[in-house]
């Protein structure tokens, strides 16, 4: 297996930490991290996404604590074996506010509502089936 | 997972963050009192006061001639201030420097080696002055550079000058590390390779960092806290975090009473946009406000980073206006 993408974008304006939680949830949502997989460790992480190893401490921290990630003493941090999923309604809260930042990104760039949906589930194919793949292998 | 890896976790974190280790730790590393600095009549520095806790690392940052080379050359020893007090690791910065100055060291914005001097002569002469200093730590840096040590110093690229004058500093084992806007006038590839030994070195031991750079985003990876010098005084000075948190672009409709946006915080700068009225504004302390009611409203609230913040608190050109923007 390839190590996980986790670059982080310099001009994004979320604060670093918030950067790599949101990606390491979007790894483990589209089945690029598996249960049990091990992420890199804080040095690393630290290392090689050019940061302050205090940064990645802290977003480890924060997934630790929501039960996405678990450390094993002695051996590292990993996946949990069954890492949290949004109850229903939380769901549709981020669903929607996700859905209404891509609206207006399509609107503002004048494309059609059958463009965008089109491109939505293109979208879909490229991160939802890789999830479906990497199961139907393990 | 465990109530003991949860632990484990928080140490990590807890061991590189300056909140936790501020109360923990009794003494600062740096702490600056009602500093004032004057040339003739004009307050370069008014009433500056400053913490720096074990572990930090502490941007310092404003537009060039704001007193931040005044404040470094102060916390120095290099000058003695008009009044108030500067301590290193609780001791007069100035009385004691001689002895202080043995556990900080200090990389400048143009190193000073002279030019005919070889890399390994100047590691010799640093040594004779410095007895930790790590050989082996110095030529793995070196080595990493690309830097043969026989080569003389004015050869050297300045990405490569910076990067010896680096080593130079983190060879000799420091508590406290100054950078003073090491990666000034470098390209953008040798300002990553900077970046990258400082990184290296960064949750290692107890080292404190304060900096000084115009590179904003590199800032913005590596400082955990950030203090902004303008009109002589130091009008922010928060964790970087918390800093990110109280700022915010908001976009209303035109003509819309700004009210509701300065009902939310300090409005810092006011524009009118073809279609929206853009503002940025300071929040108050956290629990104050939730940026949810904002987006209620039919604003758009958009964060901000460093840079952006930079120019929203110190580029008023009067210098009044920073100085009112105190949190």
């Amino acid at each position: 297996m390839s190590p996980p993408d986790l670059r982080i974008d310099p001009r994004d304006p979320l604060p670093i930490w918030r950067q790599i939680e949101d990606r390491v949830r979007l790894l483990v949502a589209s089945g690029a991290l598996l249960a049990g997989d091990a992420v890199p460790s804080v040095r690393e992480m630290a290392k090689e996404l050019l940061i302050n190893p205090a940064t990645v401490a802290k977003a480890y921290q924060r997934l630790a604590d929501a039960g996405v990630l678990e450390v094993r003493r002695g051996e590292g941090t990993f996946v949990a074996q069954e890492p949290p999923v949004l109850g229903e309604r939380g769901r549709e809260r981020e669903l929607l506010a996700a859905a209404q930042r891509y609206a207006a990104t399509a609107l503002a760039l004048g494309a059609s509502r059958t463009e965008a949906e089109r491109i939505l589930a293109a979208a879909w194919r490229g991160i939802g089936d890789g999830k479906e793949r990497r199961r139907a292998a393990e | 997972m465990t109530e003991a890896t949860s632990h484990r976790l928080r140490d990590v974190t807890s061991a590189a963050s300056s909140r936790a280790a501020s109360e923990a730790a009794p003494e600062p590393v740096v702490k600056i009192r009602h500093l004032l600095v004057r040339y003739g009549q004009q307050r370069v520095l008014d009433d500056v006061g400053l913490t720096i806790s074990a572990g930090e690392v502490y941007a310092l940052l404003g537009r060039n001639g704001v007193g931040k080379t005044s404040l470094l050359r102060c916390l120095l020893g290099q000058q003695k201030p008009v009044s108030g007090g500067i301590e290193l690791f609780g001791r007069d910065a100035w009385r004691e420097r001689t002895a202080l100055m043995a556990r900080v060291a200090v990389v400048p914005e143009r190193p000073e080696v002279p030019p005919e001097v070889p890399v390994a002569r100047a590691a010799r002469f640093v040594a004779s002055l410095r007895p930790a200093f790590d050989h082996d730590g110095f030529g793995a840096r070196i080595e990493r550079a690309g830097v043969d040590p026989r080569r003389r110093f004015g050869e050297l690229s300045r990405g490569q000058q910076t990067l010896v004058g680096l080593a130079l500093a983190l060879a000799s084992r420091p508590e406290l590390l100054v950078l003073d806007d090491p990666t000034l006038g470098l390209d953008a590839a040798a300002r990553r390779e900077v970046l990258r030994e400082v990184v290296e070195v960064l949750g290692d031991e107890k080292l404190t960092v304060l900096l000084t750079s115009h590179d904003l985003r590199g800032v913005e990876q590596i400082a955990t806290r950030v203090g902004f010098l303008a009109g002589g005084r130091l009008v922010l000075d928060l964790p970087l975090d918390e800093l990110k948190a109280r700022f915010r672009r908001l976009l209303v409709q035109r003509g819309a009473p700004s009210a509701l946006a300065a009902q939310a915080g300090r409005v810092l700068q006011e524009r009118e946009l073809a279609w929206a009225r853009e503002l940025v504004v300071q929040l108050g302390p956290p629990g104050d406000f939730s940026g949810g009611e904002l987006d209620a409203d039919g604003m758009e609230s958009l964060e901000m980073d460093l840079e952006e913040i930079f120019l929203a608190v110190c580029e008023p050109a009067d210098s009044k206006r920073g100085a009112e923007v105190a949190s």
